[in-house]
């Protein structure tokens, strides 16, 4: 499912530098901090990362939902040629929705529970595409049975008038991103869309995210923990720690050559079905404390590799062409 | 009974009649459920006091307690879910700590206190407002729902509709100043943790528009709980109803009840117990039919 | 004294699971964060000092009040707040209508509030406690039957049950404490017994019940530690709705009896001279005011010390 990108075509999103940090009672937190993405239209892009990677606040940046104590510190964010970071509320919920368009990781909870679901859908309709408000109540409720089906959800008409707890985890996920394609945006960031749902739906969710993309030829980032994900749907992939990005890539280059300690740390630790009886490898010690960083490398505590020139902040080099680590133990 | 008569001077004949017509010679079991008997035929005994039906007594004056319970309510839900909508929203802002402080001592204040220095302050000092009572003899209109607010309206009178406005304002600031400030609190929190959730996130990178969020997603949800405690709310406030209407002269249940007390008039308080029970039964009631037609998850 | 002891025996559990250790040393060094962070809070530590500030004026009422409170003077009926027209500095707050020093009697008042908001508190929750370990730990009949009392008494609404009993057993200072006490113990019981169940579930007390130890034993060392913080935030909120009960009581003439001063009465006394001497009622009240505000605020920032989880930066 790999397709290579063409170069020729600016980014439609260029995030450079970008550092968001909270202003907690412990001290600041550097959930993001330097970060730089480059995702090209109609690609799917990889973001691979445990929690507290800051995977997930550098997209919340981009869509402008970081809330007090969080602040973007620095960066700037081009989405089709337009900055972001300076963007009013206004500006902001006009691309919100129409342009770019994210779905969360827990189904139950994103959906409002005492909304049914043809108005979950078709206010966005009604709020982001004049046209179709224009044409009345008839035409809306078609559009929106019309994605129901889309993603699949059996006997769509009929449902269109249930709450969200009356579906199944799937079909609420499936539901989800009927919301977000409604008034098919550019850009979907799909945020672990398969950490909930059983392997079995999982599969069907990805496909079908696939399936729309070639469809409406839309770009989507998908954020997940889960690498196997990311080898099958993801053009490239960018792997994060701690707030920064660590190595990034052709997702076959990542998946079959990773050269980042954690990246190499990430792809021993997943069991295969044709090594049972070896051992398990989980990536030794925990993510450390995102307040007080010392000036050095982040995974320093748990590299296999470390050294003491590791003793300092060390900064992104490019490989090649597609290809950036953040490693000083990695040979161009 | 000799509790209940007092210092009353009284003949053995009387006792024994009187011990015969209230059933006292019978045994404890039988007075209950002849009690009971009587009470589902609505039928309380007489007032000692006042030589009618209990229950005559009491419907007579229940009109002016709904009307007092029902104003204050409607002040304090008017007031207070708004503030506490606008203090969850605009948390950590002067709004919020504002609304928290006045809800705070709205809560730590006495009633019956708060009522006579709001008698002080604006029948005495300022004579905006009258001392006490329900209306003023000479604007009396014909009775027709027992509601002064409709029935002068009813009748026509302008003046008379002011009046009684005027006699009401005191009270219902008083009584739904408990209420309301118990109320903002709950709105408030209630929102809070309803605008952590995700799905106001998922609204909000939906573009929708802020007021959207706020009122359709966030407050629909918010005041479930809300809309729960002010059920369960009004049916405390016939507690306080009791001190209010003692203090404002109102000519309601309450006051009836706290006099028929100290005058041991054991009939009346009994049966006003009950009904009271009753209301605070239905109420709760009220609540969880409330709770369940707004709460769509508990519905189906 | 800290909440949960360093028993030997508890020891003799904790080690076979390193998780329950880690329960354990979570709620021991908890509960001196909570000190600190209690102490941060301004405003919190401001109430409590009003709170304990009152407590030592019930004490030591005969030192603080510069008059005998019950000591009529005619001469000085309704006389007026020191600063005002008529009044002087011997009795700042005025005199009441049989020409008692209000200050002292509002210091006196201190007595009958505090007494009766503390006992009242105190033998609510420890019944309260008792019933709703038992109802929540050994469930089945117990359980049945203290909940079914508990919410036919939750159904009464406070002041009408409270009034009803006064009018039965009489007005005075002890059968306040026990009118309240009636309705009270509920909401402590509800509340443990709520906790219990919880709790019963988490490994140490199945690991205690796995080395033998007795019912009765885990109720008290167990569970009772873990429990007990949301209890003591409930016992302090609701004192201050106590101490508003009672001097709802006394207004109405049920409480204490005169010529014993309690703010509750004193604001009785002076409703009949609303026209001409508004500082009757009007200080005594203020001092309900102030005692129960403090009170709710000292026990918000409890709560928030306990479970910052739930307090708002």
């Amino acid at each position: 499912m790999e397709k290579e990108t063409s170069n020729s075509l600016p980014p439609l999103l260029k995030i450079e530098n970008l550092s968001t940090y909270f202003d907690t009672h412990s001290g600041l937190v550097k959930a993001v901090d330097g970060v730089d993405i480059k995702l090209y239209p109609g690609e799917c892009l990889g973001v691979v990362g445990e929690s507290g990677s800051g995977k997930s606040v550098t997209f919340l940046s981009v869509m402008g939902l970081i809330k007090k104590p969080g602040r973007i510190a620095s960066g700037t964010i081009q989405f089709d040629g337009r900055e972001l970071t300076i963007f009013n509320p206004r500006q902001y919920r006009c691309i919100r929705g129409k342009e770019i368009a994210m779905t969360l990781q827990d189904s139950l909870t994103a959906l409002n529970p005492s909304i049914k679901i043809i108005n979950q859908i078709s206010e966005v309709l009604k709020e982001h595409d004049q046209e179709i408000a224009a044409q009345g109540k008839t035409a809306i409720k078609n559009r929106a049975v019309e994605m129901m089906k889309l993603v699949g959800i059996p006997d769509a008409e009929n449902r269109l008038k249930n709450y969200p707890h009356q579906f199944s985890g799937g079909m609420r996920q499936r539901i989800m991103i009927a919301i977000a394609l409604a008034c098919k945006p550019k850009l979907l960031i799909a945020d672990e869309p398969t950490t909930a749902l059983d392997v079995t739906i999982q599969a069907q969710v990805l496909n079908l995210i696939a399936d729309i993309r070639k469809e409406l030829k839309m770009s989507v980032i998908i954020i997940t923990h889960n690498l196997g994900v990311v080898a099958e749907y993801a053009d490239r992939t960018v792997v994060m720690y701690a707030g920064q990005i660590v190595e990034s890539g052709f997702t076959r280059d990542v998946i079959l050559n990773p050269r980042h300690p954690y990246s190499q740390g990430l792809l021993k630790s997943i069991p295969r079905l044709s090594e049972l009886d070896k051992a398990i490898h989980p990536i030794p010690g925990q993510v450390s404390d995102l307040v007080n960083l010392p000036a050095q490398c982040r995974f320093f505590s748990r590299c296999s590799q470390r050294s003491d020139e590791c003793r300092k902040d060390i900064p992104i080099r490019k490989l090649n062409n597609h290809c950036e680590v953040r490693c000083l133990k990695v040979e161009a | 009974m000799q509790i209940m008569l007092g210092d009353q001077h009284v003949t053995p004949e009387m006792e024994q009649t009187l011990r015969k017509d209230m059933g006292l010679d019978l045994p404890i079991q039988e007075r209950f459920f002849r009690f009971l008997y009587n009470a589902s035929r609505g039928n309380f005994g007489r007032s000692f006091f006042h030589r009618r039906p209990v229950m005559e007594v009491i419907l007579e004056r229940l009109p002016a307690t709904i009307e007092l319970t029902l104003c204050a309510m409607l002040i304090a839900i008017i007031v207070s879910i708004p503030l506490g909508v606008l203090a969850a929203v605009r948390k950590g802002t002067i709004y919020d700590r504002t609304s928290v402080v006045t809800a705070m001592v709205g809560v730590s204040m006495p009633g019956f206190w708060f009522g006579i220095i709001l008698i002080i302050l604006f029948s005495i000092n300022l004579h905006w407002l009258p001392v006490s009572g329900r209306s003023t003899f000479s604007l009396s209109v014909p009775s027709v729902t027992g509601m002064l607010l409709i029935d002068t309206l009813l009748a026509g009178r302008v003046d008379s509709f002011i009046d009684a406005v005027k006699h009401l304002i005191l009270p219902t600031i008083t009584l739904g100043m408990a209420m309301g400030a118990t109320l903002m609190q709950v709105t408030r929190a209630s929102m809070m943790e309803v605008l952590k959730q995700d799905y106001i996130l998922f609204a909000e990178a939906k573009g929708l528009k802020r007021r959207r969020v706020t009122f359709l997603h966030a407050l629909k949800n918010a005041l479930i709980p809300t809309v729960t405690v002010a059920a369960i709310q009004t049916g405390q406030l016939l507690g306080g109803n009791m001190i209010i209407e003692t203090i404002f002269g109102w000519p309601g249940v309450g006051s009836l009840v706290v006099r028929a007390i100290f005058n041991r008039n054991y009939p009346l308080v009994q049966a006003a117990v009950l009904i009271y029970v009753m209301i605070y039964v239905l109420m709760n009631f009220i609540a969880d039919i409330l709770y369940t037609v707004l709460n769509p998850k508990v519905r189906i | 004294m800290m909440v949960t002891d360093t028993d030997p025996s508890e020891n003799v559990f904790n080690n076979n699971a390193g998780g329950i250790n880690q329960v354990e040393e979570k709620t021991v060094s908890l509960f001196s964060i909570n000190i600190r962070n209690f102490l941060s809070n301004h405003l919190a530590v401001f109430a409590s000092i009003i709170v304990i500030s009152a407590i030592v004026v019930s004490i030591f009422s005969p030192w603080f009040a510069p008059h005998d409170p019950n000591k009529t003077n005619l001469f000085l009926r309704l006389q007026p707040p020191a600063w005002m027209e008529g009044g002087d500095w011997r009795h700042p707050l005025g005199a009441d209508h049989l020409g008692r020093d209000i200050l002292s009697r509002i210091i006196y008042g201190t007595r009958v509030s505090i007494t009766v908001g503390f006992s009242v508190i105190f033998i609510a929750t420890s019944i309260g406690i008792l019933t709703g370990l038992v109802a929540g730990y050994l469930k089945g009949y117990f359980d049945i039957v203290i909940s079914t009392i508990v919410d036919i008494l939750l159904g009464f609404p406070y002041l009408i049950f409270a009034i009803a009993l006064m009018a039965a057993m009489g007005p005075g200072f002890q059968n306040i404490i026990l009118a309240l006490v009636y309705k009270e113990w509920v909401i402590p019981c509800r509340v443990v017994r709520g906790e219990t169940l919880a709790i019963k579930e988490i490994e140490y007390v199945e690991a205690a019940q796995a080395v033998g130890a007795s019912r009765f034993h885990i109720m008290l060392r167990e569970i009772l530690p873990n429990i007990l913080s949301p209890v003591i935030v409930v016992a302090t909120t609701r004192m201050a709705t106590v101490i508003i009960l009672e001097s709802s009581l006394s207004f109405l003439g049920l409480g204490v009896q005169p010529p014993t001063a309690s703010w509750g009465n004193m604001v009785a006394d002076g409703r009949e001279f609303m026209l001409e001497a508004w500082w009757v009622s009007t200080f005594s009240g203020i001092a309900i005011l102030i005692l129960v505000l403090s009170m709710n605020i000292a026990s918000l920032g409890l709560r928030d010390a306990f479970d910052p989880r739930f307090s708002e930066s």
